[in-house]
């Protein structure tokens, strides 16, 4: 009981060929950069697109399949869907809002309005209900759109981008509640961000979507550490390189050689952690570990670290401590050595 | 200059008006015979225009065929056809010898020309194209996704249209409906032209006022008050349509 579905569907400029598992009880989070696809992905889980090829299978029952020519209709499909901008009809008022799609599904009149009022009051909008959208504030009107997608108990609940609306205070507040009203739902969860904390916070399990293609799939924690793509390692702020093993270490594809520990070999990812560089104004001695040449290039702080890139033969991203940063007048630009012990270069294979 | 231009004719008017007996003027037996027969035309003009134009909005919008620049300038014609043309062409269309006029009254017994039904229809020829081309406009300027949002809460196409397409596009579907009727009450050429004047049955107000001014100059200008007014009315209640930034 889950979905499956294999969608393939050209538009535009974007060329969508995905696949995707969800299981019931998992929430997924679609990642991806901004045109990956990942709305058009769920906009064809819906039935709002229509495939070129493929089949989006629900709980068992067949949604659609081109090769059959099977089809259901958005309106027919067991699902919820919250838009970006929430598309809370304007003409209504959030109770009638949420009460939509319960009369539009044959319940009458009285009950629509009473399980519409017991949802509001469950997302904390007891007291908005006569409200129109534009008198809700964006926090308010995410949570009228949460409860009107939740309110017909769909089997697949999809939503895209359901917190990119807001400002940066609200979103935090209102991620802890997603997140317990998304716990609370036990049917199959899909979520689309290009926000890696919103990702990591909410995930069961992460579908990176890039150029319209599945780049990697797993855990938050494996994702983070083991990014598969440039995209996902700038997301998490890793040092990802591409190159060949060769037992003691990696022949890298733009030229250079990183050391590491373990046995690998063919091709793969090596993956350092910015905090695990060390910058140096000399070039250091002692035991064997990478030492990068380059000049330090821009800063940044992040958090009470410094983000320092090492333009270079072999470019890496360094994290110190401000202390040190201001020792070795990084600021000033200049040559620097980095270093790298072999114990913290993860290879994996590519 | 533009403006005195614009503006002298109506001080003009004014200026005229008998407003001592101006009130007997408007409730001379004529008049209000004129009046109310403009009302029933020019409602049932704009009844003809919405149930015609509606759909034809929602096709010129929504759906995409050949030929549709061509029927799009098809509808517009009559915006700026003169109307004495368009009576014309009505009466060879409708009349008794017309093109559909010769097989309606052979069929049905019906004869358009000279009644108070030719009369709507020749006011609906001239204004359905501001209610088309404003609601059509209204529907290409909505937001779709309003529409795919309803299909997720499981609406069919009637209940989206009828919950979420119309609500959403009613203040174009009202502003069109306000600008046919303007333009059905104060239509002249078509219906002179294909319905005649006829005291009652096809003499609107316009017709009236026309008829009048050789005879009773007072009950012109004050049918032609009547008028300034309701067009008044109109350009205020659709001001912030216009002029947004007033």
């Amino acid at each position: 009981m889950s979905l499956d579905a294999a969608v393939e569907l050209r538009l535009g400029r974007l060329h969508l060929e995905a696949g995707l598992t969800v299981g019931t009880g998992e929430l997924v989070v679609l990642l991806g950069p901004n045109g990956a696809g990942k709305t058009t992905l769920l906009r064809a889980l819906a039935g709002l697109v229509a495939l070129d090829r493929g089949r989006v299978v629900l709980d068992g029952a067949v949604l659609e399949d081109t090769q059959a020519g099977a089809w259901v209709p958005t309106e027919r499909r067991p699902i919820g869907f919250v838009f970006q901008d929430y598309l809370l009809f304007p003409h209504l008022s959030a109770l009638e809002n949420v009460a939509f799609g319960l009369r539009a599904r044959g319940v009458g009149r009285a009950e629509a309005r009473r399980r519409a009022a017991a949802w509001l009051d469950r997302v904390g909008l007891a007291g908005h209900a006569g409200a129109r959208p534009r008198a809700l504030s964006g926090g308010q009107a995410q949570r009228v759109a949460l409860a009107r997608a939740m309110v017909g108990e769909p089997r697949l609940l999809l939503l895209d981008e359901p917190l990119a609306a807001l400002d940066a205070t609200t979103r935090t507040v209102l991620r802890r509640e997603l997140r317990r009203q998304l716990t609370a739902f036990d049917g199959t969860r899909l979520l689309v961000t290009h926000d890696p904390l919103e990702a990591m916070a909410l995930a069961d399990r992460l579908v990176v979507l890039e150029g319209g293609r599945v780049t990697q799939t797993g855990g938050p924690a494996e994702v983070s550490q083991r990014p598969r793509s440039r995209y996902v390692a700038e997301l998490v702020g890793v040092n990802l390189y591409r190159g060949r093993a060769d037992g003691g270490g990696v022949q890298l594809a733009g030229g250079g050689r990183l050391v590491a520990a373990g046995d690998h070999r063919g091709e793969v990812f090596a993956a350092v952690h910015p905090h695990a560089v060390a910058l140096h104004r000399r070039p250091p001695e002692g035991t064997p570990r990478n030492v990068l040449d380059g000049t330090a290039d821009t800063l940044e702080v992040v958090g009470d670290r410094v983000r320092v890139r090492v333009a270079g033969p072999v470019p890496i991203v360094a994290e110190v401590t401000p202390a040190a940063a201001a020792e070795l007048r990084l600021a000033d630009g200049g040559p620097v050595w980095a270093s790298v012990k072999a114990t913290e270069v993860t290879v994996y294979p590519a | 200059m533009a403006v005195g231009f614009l503006a002298v004719p109506l001080v003009g008017l004014l200026g005229r008006t008998p407003w001592g007996s101006i009130g007997t003027e408007l409730t001379s037996p004529p008049v209000l015979e004129a009046l109310r027969l403009s009302l029933v035309c020019s409602v049932g003009a704009v009844a003809v225009s919405v149930g015609l134009g509606v759909p034809l909005a929602f096709l010129l919008a929504r759906v995409d065929f050949p030929g549709r620049n061509l029927v799009r300038a098809l509808t517009t014609l009559p915006m700026v056809l003169p109307p004495v043309v368009g009576g014309v062409a009505l009466l060879l269309a409708f009349g008794r010898r017309g093109l559909v006029g010769q097989w309606l009254d052979r069929a049905f017994g019906i004869a358009l020309p000279f009644t108070t039904a030719g009369a709507i229809l020749a006011e609906a020829f001239v204004a359905m194209p501001f209610l088309v081309v404003t609601v059509e406009a209204g529907l290409r300027a909505m937001d779709r996704r309003f529409e795919d949002a309803a299909a997720t809460l499981g609406a069919g196409r009637w209940t989206t249209l009828r919950r979420v397409t119309l609500p959403l596009i009613a203040p174009s579907l009202g502003a069109g409906m306000a600008l046919c009727w303007a333009r059905a009450l104060g239509e002249f050429g078509a219906t002179i032209t294909f319905a005649g004047n006829l005291p009652g049955v096809t003499q609107t107000m316009p017709l009236a006022v026309y008829l009048a001014l050789e005879t009773d100059l007072e009950a012109a200008i004050a049918l032609s008050l009547i008028l300034l007014a309701i067009s008044l009315a109109v350009l205020i209640a659709l001001r912030g349509r216009w002029f947004p930034s007033a």
